[in-house]
């Protein structure tokens, strides 16, 4: 009987505290100093109301809900958009193809980035955007602040597990790493690789970059729900047998060595 | 593969769902009463159904996309368009001025327009607010247009200002003090209480939305109570906006120069889903057909006469909402009475500039479908090398 209130406890625990973390917005307790001006909360797909078609891209990867606040902070006005999504896996989706030309920080086990304009944090099942339309020092030092607070406010879960083939302690996430699940996050995150997942609506991506004397190397590891769409994957990749696998035909631009990892999983190198 | 998440967009109030009038007792136009029956077969992967065959029949005339230049684009390049952040509005007007010339090839202003309108005209001039201030169709490019236009003759009292949204015209600045004597419509529209209902529980977006014309495509919108003021009507049909079936007899198009991921949202898109209602059904498996197969509906092919990219400001990424890292002044104009052939222009200036910033390697083959399915269908040109393009620099 114990035993069964336990679980049960447990599975409270699991449905409550995510629910919990909404509403850890910033506020003026929080904050001295803040000012929200106006907060909207969209959930379901009332967020085409407030990004029409670009909401498509959130649905592709769980969307739950999205609270925005308009504040006021050292005389400074930003937008700060709290995405919540279904999973920690959702909510580093979006934010590793949100983030393309924002410097990593990433630190003290934090993934979070910065550029003139934009600050993004991603933390537990939140992606959070913080923006200020004028990029000046003044700007960027009260969305500092504010980014700070939020790290204070949202624990940074420990729900986001890479894969083995991806997961490197010594790197950082941003830029380097991508999730993708669907094709707009393909062609938001990986344009280049849009052909090759012509006609395969479900499958998952992830990928890492790094440099290594110069040049670029990717790893990918790919899962499909079907060995179909798999053999799809390698025809449209104009790929050829090679050893347990596959690899890029000769005279390729791109070399690809690709390991089969069952019959819907496969990690692809490209150097 | 991963199961436990699939993205279930409207799953948590699916009790709420409302199907408005969409489904019952509407009055049957010939393009909704012929709308296809059959499903796609494999839902995945095929694409659904749409009414297009129908609405094809309608003979066109001398306006009908794409008009008359067919494949000419002409574009206005001028470094000094910003200065400081600050549009200029003379550098503005020279620069409609110099493409209105050339793409007509008249003398005058005042025959270049009259090219394509006339005072007798109600002419809607359809803008993009829908990234909101950072990213709007400037102010400069709308009131050089508004100032030629009466250069033209044409009266101020005849001039529409719209796009789909209405309290998205108004927090962009498109409000009747900026704009005397001219009317600024949506087809969303809320009071000024903030509702969204008349008096009698009514949205009033559907008094806008013209039920003789609509898109039927075989994708159902189910939406909750808060999306559906943002769609007007579920079920699957897509209703055209009054403002272009009734209150308007030609429309200048003037969308903004911006990305939509690995493509673009410009004339076709701003045109298409500025247009009708219930579109959030369309994005998933139909983006492509729709931004094309709308603007073959008369309301729009024999309507819209002149298409103005306002490519002063504009993005390569994050588009089509404002992300301020990907805002880039691009300093020109783009005219042509070819939608198909402008956006064709517009994406290879887009792509340039997204393979410039490392974004990718080479234009996306599936960024141009669009234009592909608006070439078939005899809206314009999308072929480069078919497209004559003239690149005007001012300074």
């Amino acid at each position: 009987m114990q035993k069964n209130l336990f679980i049960l406890l447990l599975i409270w625990l699991s449905l409550a505290l995510p629910q919990k973390a909404i509403s850890q917005l910033l506020t003026a307790e929080l904050l001295p100093g803040l000012r929200i001006e106006k907060e909207s909360n969209y959930d379901g797909t009332s967020l085409y109301g407030y990004i029409d078609g670009g909401s498509t891209l959130y649905f592709e990867y769980g969307f739950d809900r999205l609270t925005v606040q308009e504040v006021v902070f050292l005389d400074q006005k930003i937008n700060i958009e709290y995405f919540r999504m279904k999973s920690c896996k959702g909510a580093f989706g979006i934010y590793s193809i949100n983030t393309f030309q924002c410097v990593a920080k990433d630190q003290q086990g934090r993934i979070d980035c910065e550029n003139l304009y934009q600050q993004q944090l991603c933390a537990g099942h939140f992606y959070i955007s913080v923006v200020n339309a004028s990029g000046t020092a003044a700007a960027r030092s009260a969305s500092t602040m504010l980014i700070s607070k939020l790290k204070e406010v949202i624990p940074a879960e420990e729900g986001l597990l890479l894969p083995e083939q991806i997961r490197d302690p010594a790197a950082q996430l941003t830029g380097s790493v991508k999730y993708i699940r669907g094709e707009l996050g393909l062609q938001n995150g990986l344009p280049d690789f849009s052909n090759y997942f012509e006609g395969i609506p479900n499958f998952e991506l992830w990928m890492r970059q790094t440099t290594s004397d110069g040049k670029d190397q990717k790893k990918f590891l790919l899962s499909f729900d079907t060995a179909v769409a798999m053999e799809s994957f390698v025809q449209n990749a104009a790929l050829v047998p090679s050893g347990n696998g596959w690899k890029s035909k000769e005279g390729s631009s791109e070399q690809w060595h690709v390991e089969k990892l069952g019959d819907q999983k496969i990690f692809v190198e490209i150097k | 593969m991963d199961k436990e998440e699939e993205p279930q967009p409207n799953s948590r109030r699916n009790f709420f769902r409302l199907l408005t009038a969409s489904g019952a007792g509407l009055v049957l136009s010939p393009v909704i009463a012929a709308a296809p029956a059959e499903a796609a077969e494999n839902p995945q992967t095929a694409k659904p159904a749409t009414n297009i065959q129908d609405t094809l029949k309608y003979p066109r005339n001398e306006n009908s996309m794409p008009g008359h230049f067919p494949g000419r684009v002409t574009q206005v390049n001028h470094s000094g368009c910003i200065r400081e952040n600050i549009i200029q509005q003379k550098v503005v007007d020279q620069m409609l001025t110099a493409a209105m010339l050339d793409l007509t090839g008249k003398k005058s202003v005042k025959k270049a327009w009259r090219k394509f309108v006339s005072p007798e005209d109600i002419i809607g001039l359809k803008v993009n607010p829908v990234a909101g201030k950072l990213l709007t169709t400037s102010h400069e490019l709308v009131k050089a247009v508004i100032t030629q236009l009466e250069q033209a003759g044409i009266p101020r009292k005849n001039i529409v200002i719209w796009d789909r949204r209405e309290m998205e015209l108004q927090e962009t600045g498109f409000l009747p003090e900026n704009y005397p004597g001219i009317k600024i419509s949506g087809t969303e529209q809320k009071d000024a209480k903030g509702s969204f209902f008349d008096a009698n529980g009514k949205l009033y977006g559907e008094s806008m939305i013209d039920k003789e014309w609509s898109y039927w495509a075989d994708v159902e919108g189910a939406y909750d109570e808060y999306t559906m003021p943002y769609m007007v009507n579920g079920g699957k049909h897509s209703y055209f906006t009054k403002i272009c079936t009734q209150q308007v007899t030609k429309i200048i198009n003037l969308p903004i120069l911006k990305n939509a991921g690995a493509s673009v949202t410009l004339c076709m898109k701003n045109l298409a889903f500025g247009a009708i209602s219930n579109t959030g059904r369309l994005h998933e498996k139909l983006w492509h057909d729709t931004v094309a197969e709308v603007c073959a509906f008369p309301p729009l092919r024999d309507k819209v006469v002149l298409n103005i990219v306002d490519g002063l400001v504009g993005c390569y990424n994050g588009g089509p909402a404002a992300n301020p890292q990907f805002i880039c002044n691009y300093n020109l104009l783009l005219a042509g009475t070819d939608a198909v052939a402008v956006d064709r222009i517009g994406l290879n200036i887009v792509s340039k500039k997204r393979i410039e910033m490392k974004l990718q390697k080479e234009e996306s083959p599936l960024a141009s479908k669009f234009l592909q399915r608006a070439d078939e269908l005899g809206l314009g040109i999308s072929d480069n090398s078919r497209i004559t393009l003239k690149t005007i620099d001012l300074a």
